[in-house]
């Protein structure tokens, strides 16, 4: 199966939940996603979530100056976000329960 | 050293995204990749040895500058970054959709069927593209892009000079400047400017030094798209236009205006000669031996009168400095007194030689002024091979006229004249020795220049099938 597929239709969510947990910047979140088991997200597509999820105001954003390196723009959820995210993780419940029990009588039968 | 590659091909990479992003303008850029190179950075050091995840603002991502400040621990043992990344091509296709930002170069609302389209497009032409030899030929092609930016750049200033000129083709419309078919050559400074400008504005568009925004990239798609259909029928049309050339007539009695191919410079003028964009106002024939024949008569490969004017008068708003001008030929006349317009050179005079008659509402001739013409004064025509002429004369126009009507022989034609046929009895006498005097086979015998030979104009001539009705009147 074409995880790289599924993974577009989720990846809203996913982030979204990374970012509930904690705030983070874009490489940050790839590498939470990636540890969380979801290894085929593309960083490139992370980067580009965040940003329209900021768009769309389901994010703030702030950045962190550092002495190393570059400033690092960090974003965090915000009560638009979470609601999103309720939402999505009721259809992702639903839609999930609901594949679960297709391929299992599919391997029954 | 490691680390001035690493920062270099991170910063190498970036740039590329960034390119690839370009069309959507800097701010949106650099709001999507704000941040990128940090983040390539780091990931590449995740993936090198072990950099450990728990401290992510790190020193590689120190780029540019000073290598100096990273720490060693960043050492990847490559840092090819595509194999990482993939193409930044897809990295920034990849950013772009996930961030909901339409592909395709600034189009947003036609995406799905643009992109459909070129799949198509993509697929069809795929059997060309997977070929073997396909990289050759793509490469040859891709050498050839500066002839092609300097072809578009022609053609625009040709557009140019057409939409600023009204289609005339020139900027001064001066009646005795050269030809050119409607601008697509430089018939003076100002056009050669405007094709220069042209052509730099295309090599720098063709080079990448000036990059459009959005709405004029699509102006600039447009303009190349036209020129690529406009550049074969352009280049057919230049190439006509620098043959010398260009002879069409028709019979003084034709009253079919629809010529579609006619230059603009005639104004649609079907009944008018050619030569060099311009039309011809007048004719002189100059015989075998060089000299001048006053009143030769013209006829085509099927014995028509050639003819110069439609009616005998020609109103031409284009070529006049001030007001309006007009201009009148008078023909000869036929021994019955019938005019005859193909003997020439015809009678020629315009209205600012003349007077405004108010009771006739036309333009006259003041009485005293000659609208006979001086023939051009030519000091180096040579004389011809006479004998050549008598062998291989003999076959085209005068024989067919002979065949119609013999006796219509023109005087004046002096090819005839070496020829044994039945015209030369007619001949219409005067003037017949120096042909005579030449035919010896052989020898090139160049005639010194000597009296003007003289065929009669208006009395003596007898006419051939001229259509007197349309001739006369005006």
């Amino acid at each position: 199966m074409d995880t790289t597929q599924l993974l577009k239709g989720v990846l809203d969510a996913a982030v979204l939940a990374v970012l509930e947990e904690a705030d983070g910047y874009g490489y940050d979140v790839v590498r939470r996603l990636r540890a969380a088991g979801l290894e085929g997200v593309g960083d490139a597509s992370v980067y580009g979530t965040l940003r329209r999820l900021y768009a769309a105001g389901a994010l703030t954003s702030y950045v962190v100056p550092s002495d190393e390196g570059p400033h690092r723009k960090y974003y965090g959820i915000n009560d638009q976000g979470r609601t999103t995210l309720g939402t999505q993780r009721k259809e992702w419940q639903h839609f999930a329960g609901a594949m679960s029990a297709l391929l299992q009588t599919e391997g029954a039968a | 050293m490691s680390h001035l590659t690493l920062t270099d091909a991170v910063a190498d990479y970036a740039r590329a995204v960034r390119a690839h992003l370009a069309d959507l303008g800097p701010e949106l850029v650099d709001d999507l990749t704000d941040g990128l190179e940090a983040d390539l950075a780091e990931a590449i050091a995740d993936a090198g040895e072990g950099f450990p995840p728990s401290a992510p603002v790190a020193a590689p991502t120190t780029y540019a500058a000073d290598p100096g400040s990273v720490p060693d621990v960043v050492q990847p043992p490559a840092v090819d970054l595509t194999a990482r990344f993939g193409d930044p091509r897809d990295y920034a296709a990849e950013l772009r959709a996930a961030a909901g930002i339409a592909p395709a170069a600034g189009q947003k609302r036609p995406r799905k069927g643009w992109s459909s389209v070129r799949r198509l497009g993509r697929r069809a032409v795929a059997p060309v593209t997977r070929a073997p030899w396909w990289p050759a030929c793509r490469d040859f092609a891709l050498a050839l892009r500066p002839v092609w930016w300097v072809l578009r750049g022609w053609l625009l200033g040709t557009l140019v000079i057409v939409v600023l000129t009204d289609g005339s083709g020139r900027f001064i419309d001066n009646s005795e400047a050269s030809g050119g078919a409607a601008g697509l050559a430089p018939a003076g400074f100002l056009e050669a400017l405007v094709f220069g400008l042209g052509i730099v504005v295309s090599v720098q568009y063709g080079r990448g030094r000036w990059v459009l925004r959005r709405r004029w990239n699509t102006v600039g798609l447009v303009v190349s798209a036209a020129a690529v259909v406009a550049v074969v029928p352009a280049l057919v049309t230049l190439s006509n236009a620098a043959n010398a050339v260009e002879v069409r007539y028709e019979y003084l009695d034709s009253t079919d205006y629809s010529a579609a191919s006619m230059p603009a410079s005639v104004g649609g003028d079907k009944n008018a000669l050619i030569a060099g964009g311009e039309r011809v106002r007048n004719l002189f024939v100059y015989g075998p031996d060089g000299e001048y024949i006053d009143g030769a008569q013209i006829v085509d490969q099927d014995g028509r009168p050639l003819l110069l004017t439609p009616d005998g008068s020609m109103w031409e708003p284009e070529t006049a400095t001030q007001g309006e001008t007009s201009s009148y030929w008078v023909p000869r006349e036929d021994v019955h007194g019938r005019q005859v317009w193909n003997a020439y050179p015809l009678g020629y005079w315009t209205s600012h030689m003349a007077e405004w008659d108010e009771a006739a509402q036309t333009w006259s001739l003041p009485a005293g002024i000659d609208p006979w013409p001086k023939a051009p004064v030519i000091s180096s025509l040579p004389g011809l091979r006479t004998a050549d002429d008598a062998q291989t004369d003999g076959t085209d126009e005068p024989a067919d006229g002979d065949a119609e009507k013999p006796a219509d022989k023109p005087a004046g034609k002096p090819a005839d004249k070496s020829k044994d046929k039945a015209a030369d009895g007619d001949g219409a006498a005067p003037t017949d020795e120096p042909t005579g005097e030449t035919t010896d086979r052989g020898t090139e015998t160049k005639k010194p220049a000597g009296a003007v030979r003289t065929v009669p104009g208006k009395p003596t001539l007898p006419v051939r099938s001229v259509p007197q009705g349309t001739a006369s009147g005006r």
